[in-house]
């Protein structure tokens, strides 16, 4: 959140050039035509702020005046189907204020139990999952291979790692798991199994070197103002603080490998967000690590243990003009339908929200502006995001969460706000997006200081929902509601016999002449994690024709024929089960 | 509009095989009937032309006639009899049969001629690199709906004249952004950009020159800028 003083050619294909000067350009994306006419009618979805009916009683904690940049930082959500029921359960991580911390208060996070008709149920003190740190966010992954969700939560401080024990408890096991060694200022710790021994890794990024004996002064410095109003300090003019990989041992312990590795981040860039995915597309976990106000890594997997960053080759680093942005909440998605996983970031005040369009071959552009995402973005401080098909027609939105940093930002009089709305984005399945928050939900116009940001279907409608944590008061719930015309379908994965979460996993839906492809990924967002089901809008089609399941560590599943409107589980090699739920 | 093949495209030519016909003696044997006349030859052979040509027919058969068509007909004694050779400077389907005096017509002759659309020279790039701008065989656009891998070509439709296609906008961007360098060696703006323009090329040499020099001067700028406020700075503390 820092901000700124100021055949094998089948990817390929044949590239001709014609006449003798002209050179071959792999043109995956054409321009895309200019945006609809605003006059043109669009299909647009309906968000319900459901908050209050749900029951949920959560309240982030946030000092007034937010002197200190750890204040800051804090909210991630995570959505985790703790008791396997089907259903994801909700768990909102919380912090102190310095003054807080300070007198040893403790900041209650909470665990909220989906009761699956529209409501929850505070089980935080039953699971043991309240007070496990100063607590910034949260990622799900199954480090013992047992098929439970567990749970990792990053602090101001190292992680936190809770062993599921598959009871409705969770055991703290962070200590006897060797990742009590972890004590920076963890961020957006994920899960991913980069060395395929099917034991799931973990990468935690770090954020500030924050000494809180040595607390930097509130507008203390030139680095300390923001449009010469005196603000918190930080990150610029603090220290970085270094990233971690730790290598799951299969035994429930893990070894830090970062400097092996080649993850360390000697540079001690203020990292915030990391996603573990194949961008290579050679069958090995890559890793993406947004920096605040410093390049971004993009780490190739060699595939013996070493890393490559690659960022800034691949032009994914920094924007566009050369210029590191504040990048904070991390997207990845297909929104061309292209078979490609491209990277939407968020940013600060006065830069803009970022697209980089993947163009296959670790290539990316910076299409921010072009795909109509920048613009709405540049008043607002962005953190959570996500690409989710709000309307289920087929085609990925974007959605992303805003808030300010400073409460003293409105003494500024630059027209910015502390609480600030929430942005939807629009697919308009040209390769551009249209900003229709207005249009969408009055909801998302309430200001308010947002943070983390998770999808998932709440309560098995065949739509996916959004859960939105606050750094200052309760969350907001908000219910989809999408074009009832259009249809969907589900998936739970479960890897077989390890990566029982079924990480990484992707499925490619076929349906006429359209492809979709979808990934299912520990963390992301800003310091969040989504559900784990994969869901597809599928739009007016009747029948999906093909359903490709590519799971990272085994060979392709291919069914046919596929109905929508369901849920369906598969077990890795087995065979699609039909899975709806029972109301 | 125009139907272009991609890829290297052959004329066609249909010969319909000969047949001499053949009996048996025998004193009660009717008379044989009549040998069929030789088919039309076409020089050149039918094909694929960069200039307009003149086809001569000609025929093996003693006083044989021959007709013509041009458009693809088949042909009869009543179609255009053969004087002199026939010159085309479009495509054009030739249909010939050879008429004789105690003999049967001949079976049919046809021959697909082309005038080729302008040559053109290929390169070829593939991702993973063992090709990069490789020139290949020239290839010449024909003008044929047959076959697949189409480009639709609409006559009536004309732009600006531009050098190819797909790539004339990066090509020329990289001159551009080398010009500016070359005037201002420090502007890494240009560096980034230019490093962008050769990735879209495939040069990943100057890719990684361009981005080394991209980082070396953009340091230098935010130290130089670091200085500047720490001199115009009250305290005087630099930021990071």
């Amino acid at each position: 959140m820092r901000h700124l003083l100021h055949p094998t050619l089948t990817l390929a294909g044949l590239l001709l050039g014609v006449l003798t000067c002209a050179s071959a350009i792999a043109q995956a994306h054409p321009a895309p035509p200019a945006p609809t006419s605003t006059t043109q009618p669009i299909d647009v979805p309906q968000l319900v702020d459901i908050t209050a009916s749900t029951h949920i009683q959560f309240e982030h904690l946030s000092s007034s005046d937010q002197k200190y940049i750890v204040e800051s930082m804090s909210g991630g959500v995570a959505l985790i189907d703790y008791d396997g029921d089907g259903y994801p359960d909700i768990y909102f991580t919380n912090a102190p204020s310095v003054a807080m911390a300070l007198a040893n208060k403790k900041a209650r996070s909470a665990l909220y139990h989906n009761n699956h008709d529209g409501t929850f149920t505070d089980v935080t003190d039953k699971a043991g999952v309240g007070y496990p740190c100063w607590a910034m966010g949260a990622a799900v992954g199954d480090f013992n291979n047992d098929g439970l969700p567990d749970l990792i939560v990053s602090c101001f401080g190292g992680v936190v790692l809770y062993r599921n024990n598959g009871d409705g408890t969770f055991t703290d096991v962070t200590k006897t798991s060797g990742l009590a060694i972890d004590k920076g200022w963890a961020t957006g710790a994920v899960f991913g199994d980069y060395d395929a021994d099917g034991n799931t890794d973990l990468f935690v990024p770090h954020y500030v070197d924050f000494n809180m004996n040595d607390l930097p002064q509130f507008g203390s410095q030139i680095t300390c103002q923001y449009h010469h109003v005196p603000v918190q300090c930080g990150p610029r003019g603090l220290k970085g603080s270094p990233d971690a990989l730790y290598r799951n041992n299969g035994d429930g312990t893990f070894t830090d490998v970062s400097k092996a590795a080649g993850v360390d981040d000697p540079s001690h860039f203020f990292g915030l967000g990391a996603v573990w995915s194949d961008f290579a597309n050679d069958g090995k976990l890559d890793l993406f690590v947004a920096n605040d106000g410093e390049p971004n890594y993009l780490y190739r997997n060699d595939g013996s243990g070493h890393f490559k960053d690659i960022a800034l080759e691949s032009g994914v680093a920094v924007s566009d003009e050369g210029v590191e942005q504040a990048n904070m909440g991390i997207a990845l998605g297909d929104y061309l339908n292209d078979g490609k996983m491209s990277i939407a970031i968020s940013h600060f005040s006065e830069e803009y929200a970022v697209l980089y369009r993947n163009d296959g071959n670790l290539s990316f552009t910076d299409v921010s502006h072009q795909a109509g995402i920048a613009h709405p973005s540049v008043p607002y401080v962005g953190w959570g995001d996500a690409f989710v098909d709000l309307n289920n027609s087929g085609w990925q939105d974007l959605v992303l969460v805003n808030g300010h940093v400073y409460p003293q930002v409105e003494d500024a009089k630059a027209g910015i706000a502390y609480r600030e709305p929430k942005l939807v984005y629009i697919n308009q399945h040209n390769g551009t997006f249209r900003e229709m928050s207005a249009a969408t939900s009055k909801a998302l116009l309430i200001p308010q200081v947002s943070r983390g940001l998770a999808v998932g279907d709440l309560f098995h409608r065949g739509v996916l929902d959004l859960v939105v944590e606050n750094l200052v008061g309760g969350p907001m719930i908000l219910e989809t509601k999408a074009n009832p015309s259009n249809h969907w379908v589900s998936f739970a994965l479960e890897g077989s016999p390890t990566n029982r979460l079924a990480l990484n996993a992707r499925i490619r839906i076929t349906t006429g002449t359209q492809q979709q492809l979808q990934e299912i990924r520990s963390g992301g967002s800003y310091l969040s994690q989504s559900d784990l089901h994969i869901h597809f809008g599928v739009g007016k089609a009747r029948t999906l024709d093909k359903v490709e399941v590519l799971w990272p560590n085994g060979p392709t599943q291919t069914f046919t024929n596929v109905q929508p409107g369901h849920f369906y589980t598969l077990k890795q090699n087995g065979k699609l089960v039909l899975a709806d739920p029972t109301r | 509009m125009r139907t272009i093949p991609l890829g290297v495209s052959f004329a066609l030519l249909t010969l319909v095989g000969c047949s001499s016909g053949s009996g048996s003696g025998g004193t009660t044997t009717p008379p044989p009937p009549p040998p069929v006349a030789a088919s039309p030859t076409f020089a050149p052979t039918p094909g694929l032309f960069t200039t307009g040509q003149s086809v001569t027919l000609a025929d093996t058969t003693t006083g044989a006639t021959i007709h013509y068509t041009i458009d693809g007909s088949t042909p009869t004694t009543t179609s255009t009899t053969y004087t002199a050779p026939i010159p085309f400077t479009a495509d054009v389907t030739i249909t010939a049969i050879a008429v004789a005096t105690d003999y049967t017509t001949s079976p049919t002759t046809q021959g697909l001629y082309q005038i080729a659309g302008p040559t053109v020279s290929v390169v070829q790039s593939t991702h993973d690199q063992t090709q990069l701008m490789a020139a290949q065989a020239a290839t010449l656009f024909t003008d044929t709906t047959a076959g697949t891998n189409n480009v639709i070509v609409d006559e009536a439709q004309t732009y600006q004249t531009i050098e190819g296609f797909g790539a004339a906008f990066t090509d020329s961007a990289a001159p551009l952004l080398e010009q500016v360098i070359a005037a201002d060696p420090s502007n890494y703006l240009a560096h980034f950009r230019l490093s962008t323009v050769y990735r879209k090329l495939h040069r990943p040499d100057d890719v990684k020159r361009e981005l080394d020099a991209y980082t070396r001067y953009k340091d230098m700028h935010e130290k130089l800028t670091s200085i500047y406020k720490t001199l115009d700075s009250p305290d005087k503390t630099p930021g990071k």
